[in-house]
């Protein structure tokens, strides 16, 4: 994220400046404030524990805020996807402006099969590479997202649901780790 | 993980041994380079950057196996970093094993998978980088590391040994975990995976090496750990490392009272693997100076020395001392070693000293 | 190794307080001067060199500071006068040729070698892995490297892999030199460190060798890898350059900015290159043994072979074929036992070992019989027998193989019987051989036999030019290739161990 805004908007920002954001908004939310969003952390799928340093809206579904076994990648071709397209879009417009990008989207897309074969930022080809990946994990990846959201909207409060849980673990043996004394965070 | 009575003492008591004498000067220089560390800590993250890019293609090409639409089960997101993320992520790897034989269609990798074992019958927790699970519902174990391979040669012999070895401590507790579950525990691979860059860069490359022999080793020694109820049944009760550990007290007092703790419980004291991981290895060598124990220049001399209790015995009888009956199997060859040395030098060499 | 002799080393030392000479004589061969090098490198960046001291040994050194050494244009022209005085160095001492004579063939070999002395094993490997970086560079972006690199890259891994020859001498890391001349109370993993095995040789007045060793220890940095201390500092250092430098990498920013880092450098190689000088001069004192020219000529064969090669653009192969490491290994085997075989037999020192482990015998001819005939399948030969009575009782096996250690280039003797004789025993020998004067010692003489000889094990066939379908790979290996796709990458963060969360995984 810190390279994105770095590419499109010249501010650089300091990736450590985002926790710091996920405690205030977290306070703000406590508060009970009229916003209609938060930032808020995304969440694993098996416990909802957040994760550090990845971010989220609070309007989101929930299945999109969930992070399980393909979501990081699924995660990674939409956003290049994403970013191809508004490189395509600035290019018309903004040539410097989009210099920056294109190397940001070629670091992105290196690791797409088919994305990056002619020379510089083809952004169709990459948009068309990354989207054909995405399409094939998305067959795996929605339907962990829709089972792992299912089953928080039947287990967490609202409040979890936006924030996590922080598990405790009860007892020892066979089911260690299953405890359910998720409490707030 | 030895059979020391002090070091597991301290185990099972949850002592740091890197602790306790920090600010004295027998404190273990076991601090890495921020640039060592920090490159181990790029190689990772480039491994694990856009949803485990680089991670799934050196799978892929390494084991044959397509990766690209595998299922990466991230362990390190989410958990916290103490005990109750450690005991989660082990129940996690634990039941994920047990579900990936049982139906081992597609490929999976759990990205810091954490394993449970007992030392010296207590519980302790390794965190493996991988254990990735082929298509055969084959469990393999993963490795990574950050010195780079040129040629198909590791640039650190020693750094390749004790990669080789964590691996296997990751196979052998692999294979209690399936044993325990009921699952055959032969489906954990022999054949570990060792991920590092290749040349000059980071770009990662794969390699495979059994290591049943290192697992049969590590289970050895396992095993020769002291049972820490026997040891707590033993222990007196004001047996403490507190007063070591006390930064407010001398440093002189605190070694003492080192000494005095570890004399008690007894040492095994073996200079190559003590000086390489345990906090105590230096504060251990001063008390086998002090005592003369012939295990301070390593095991090659302590194991000659059956019966002979301290080197300076040792020069005794090389210098032709009458011999116990204990040592009577070895006074002889010693004394004999030393008649041929001083008939080799018979004047030691004029000696250069330096003022103190 | 002789675990009795060990024993008694320690037992000693660590009453007399200070180490024990190994040998009396000195079995490596050091020439005045010697060119030392002592690098530093990066902490965990094994083709990083971030400074490298060189110069004669004993006398001041030059000092090459890269700033960023992971910066590919600053560390090769920080790199660069370093290769350009090392390859200078090289082909002016391998111009000087010698004729030698070998039956009625005539060859020509470098009068002398170039030496290189570092302070240890680490930095061995080290130079290898600079020498295989920089002996295949690619062009990047069109330019072509500095020819001067590309050479010393080539040197310095031929350097790095003839370390391996047991007994050379070319490239000596001074704390194998000091475990080979020296026992002391450290394990053999302690004797890395070059400053503790010297503080345990030269004790200042009144202290312990093992207090004394400690104390080097814990306070010498030997290098090539720094200590967490070490890369404190130079990681704020470099983090000021990096900023006050901003991308530039012409000498006219850089030169002015580098001073502090070179400081920085300065302050860890003055003890290294004080001790290394320390070092090499205590060895030099001592005499040299007799077949250490002879190890020279070989080393210095090997370097004007290769020194010809390189300089005529020749590559080496990056892996061994089958049949080049069934000779490589060969080639470091017979000068293994050849080394070992000349150490003790011109060294009493280095011989006791071999007695003690009855693997030699000694003691005074009783007796000696050179008209003595033996039926040699028609023939009746006349050969020597002699009856050696020694000090010890020993056990040897009848027809066991001895030599001579006056005659160990030459044929054997042969125990025929062993008899016990007072404290000791009495054991007859016979020579395989004509007897002559010179193979045969007088009677009252204290003589030492052993299994160890400097012959060759006879005629050996080389290994076929085409080795069989099952010793040869698939493929065949690869041709050397540039290893520095991935040195232009953005260097790495640098982080501080104490930040990183503790996961307690042992807790």
């Amino acid at each position: 994220m810190a390279d994105y805004i770095e590419a499109r908007f010249g501010e650089h920002v300091e990736p450590r400046a985002f926790a710091g954001l996920r405690r205030d908004e977290r306070r703000a939310w406590g508060k009970g404030s009229a916003r209609p969003t938060y930032i808020v952390p995304a969440l694993e799928g098996r416990f909802y524990q957040p994760i550090r340093g990845l971010l989220a809206l609070s309007d989101w579904p929930l299945e999109r805020r969930l992070i399980g076994p393909w979501s990081e990648r699924a995660d990674h071709l939409a956003a290049t996807a994403q970013l191809a397209r508004q490189l395509a879009w600035l290019n018309d417009r903004d040539p410097d402006g989009a210099k920056r990008l294109a190397s940001v989207v070629a670091g992105m897309a290196r690791s797409i099969p088919g994305a990056m074969d002619g020379t510089g930022v083809d952004t169709a080809r990459v948009e068309n590479a990354a989207e054909a990946e995405r399409t094939a994990l998305l067959t795996r990846d929605d339907p962990w997202r829709r089972e792992a959201a299912a089953r928080a909207r039947d287990q967490l409060t609202d409040e979890q649901q936006l924030w996590g849980t922080t598990v405790g673990v009860v007892g020892e043996g066979p089911q260690e780790g299953r405890g359910r004394s998720a409490s707030s965070s | 993980m030895h059979a020391c009575p002090t070091a597991a003492v301290a185990f099972a008591a949850r002592v740091d041994t890197n602790r306790v004498l920090t600010g004295t000067t027998l404190e273990m220089p076991f601090g890495q380079s921020p640039f060592a560390i920090g490159r181990g800590v790029a190689f990772e993250a480039l491994l694990r950057r856009h949803g485990h890019a680089e991670l799934r293609r050196v799978l892929t090409e390494g084991l044959g196996v397509d990766f690209s639409q595998a299922g990466i089960e991230n362990l390190r997101e989410g958990y916290q970093p103490n005990t109750t993320g450690l005991k989660l992520r082990a129940s996690v790897t634990r039941s994920r094993m047990a579900e990936i034989i049982a139906s081992p269609a597609e490929p999976v990798v759990l990205d810091g998978a954490v394993l449970r074992a007992d030392v010296g019958g207590l519980p302790a927790f390794f965190e493996a980088d991988e254990m990735a699970i082929g298509v055969g519902g084959e469990i393999v174990v993963g490795e990574n590391k950050s010195w780079p391979v040129v040629d198909g040669r590791p640039t650190d012999e020693d750094a390749l040994g004790s990669a080789l070895d964590q691996a296997a401590t990751y196979v052998l507790l692999g294979r209690r975990t399936l044993d325990d579950a009921g699952v055959d525990p032969d489906r954990v691979s022999s054949n570990a995976v060792l991920v590092t860059p290749r040349n000059t860069g980071l770009t990662a490359v794969l390699h495979r090496q059994n290591v049943d022999g290192r697992v049969r080793r590590i289970e050895r020694l396992l095993s020769a750990v002291p049972h820490v109820a026997d040891i707590a049944t033993s222990v007196p009760a004001d047996v403490t490392f507190d007063v070591a550990a006390d930064t407010s007290l001398p440093e002189q007092e605190r070694v003492d009272a080192f000494a005095e703790v570890s004399d008690r419980l007894g040492r095994v004291y073996e200079p190559a693997s003590c000086l390489s991981s345990c906090g105590f290895a230096w504060a251990c060598r001063q008390c086998a100076f002090a005592t003369g124990d012939p295990a301070l220049s390593g095991g090659v001399v302590a194991r000659a020395l059956p019966g002979v209790v301290s080197l300076s015995r040792v020069a005794e009888l090389s210098h032709g001392a009458p011999a116990s009956a204990v040592e009577a199997p070895v006074a002889g060859p010693l004394a004999r070693a030393g008649r041929l040395y001083d008939e080799a030098v018979p004047v030691p060499a004029p000696r250069r000293r330096r003022p103190a | 190794m002789s675990t009795a002799m060990e024993a008694m080393f320690a037992g000693r030392i660590h009453q007399d307080g200070h180490a024990l000479r190994r040998t009396t004589l000195r079995h490596t061969n050091l020439t005045d001067p010697a060119l030392g090098i002592c690098l530093w490198r990066l902490g965990g960046e094994r083709f990083r060199a971030a400074a490298v001291a060189w110069g004669p040994i004993g006398g001041p050194y030059k000092l090459a500071v890269a700033g960023e050494p992971r910066n590919r244009d600053l560390y090769f022209s920080a790199l660069l006068p370093f290769a350009a005085d090392l390859c200078k160095r090289i082909r002016r001492v391998a111009a000087t040729q010698v004729a030698r004579q070998r039956g009625r063939h005539t060859d020509y070999l470098p009068a002398d070698a170039l030496q290189i002395v570092v302070p240890n094993r680490t930095t061995v490997a080290a130079l290898g892995l600079l020498g295989r970086y920089l002996a295949y560079l690619s062009d990047r972006g069109g330019v072509a490297p500095d020819p001067a690199l590309v050479e010393a890259g080539k040197h310095l891994r031929f350097y790095a892999r003839h370390a391996r020859v047991p007994g050379q001498a070319l490239l000596v890391p001074l704390d194998r030199l000091l475990a080979e001349h020296w026992a002391t109370l450290l394990s053999p993993f302690e004797q890395a460190n070059l400053a503790a095995v010297d503080a345990q040789i030269d004790p200042p007045r009144g202290v312990h060798a093992f207090d004394s060793g400690f104390a080097a220890e814990a306070s010498a940095r030997i290098g090539p890898e720094p200590t967490e201390d070490i890369d404190r500092i130079t990681d704020e250092l470099l983090a000021r350059f990096n900023e006050a430098r901003g991308g530039a990498t012409e000498p006219a920013t850089i030169g002015p900015l580098i001073a502090p880092i070179e400081a920085h450098y300065r302050r860890l190689v003055d003890p290294v290159w004080a001790l290394m000088a320390r070092v090499v001069d205590r060895e030099r004192a001592l005499p040299a043994a007799p077949s250490v020219p002879r190890r020279f000529e070989v080393d210095r064969e090997a370097f004007g072979r290769r020194v010809d090669w390189v300089t005529g653009g020749g590559r080496y192969r990056t892996t061994d074929t089958p049949r080049q490491a069934a000779m490589t290994l060969r080639r470091l085997e017979e000068p293994l036992a050849r080394y070992e075989a000349e150490k003790a037999i011109e060294d009493p020192a280095a011989m006791v070992p071999y007695l003690l482990d009855g693997e030699a015998v000694r003691g005074v001819v009783a007796s000696l019989n050179d008209q003595y005939r033996v039926r040699f399948r028609v023939k009746a030969v006349r050969r020597a027998i002699i009856a050696l009575d020694t000090d010890d009782p020993v056990i040897l096996p009848l027809g066991k193989k001895l030599w001579w250690t006056a005659t160990a280039h030459d044929h054997h003797w042969e125990v025929q019987d062993v008899t016990a004789n007072g404290a000791g025993s009495r054991i007859t020998l016979m020579l395989y051989a004509a007897p002559t004067p010179a193979r045969l010692p007088g009677v009252g003489d204290r003589i030492t036999f052993s299994v160890l000889h400097t012959s060759s094990d006879g005629y050996r066939l080389p290994p076929p030019q085409n080795p069989p379908w099952t010793h040869t790979s698939a493929a065949p290996p690869a041709p050397p290739e540039p290893i520095d796709a991935g040195d232009g990458d953005p260097p790495a963060a640098a982080v501080d161990g104490a930040t990183l969360p503790d996961p307690g995984v042992y807790a």
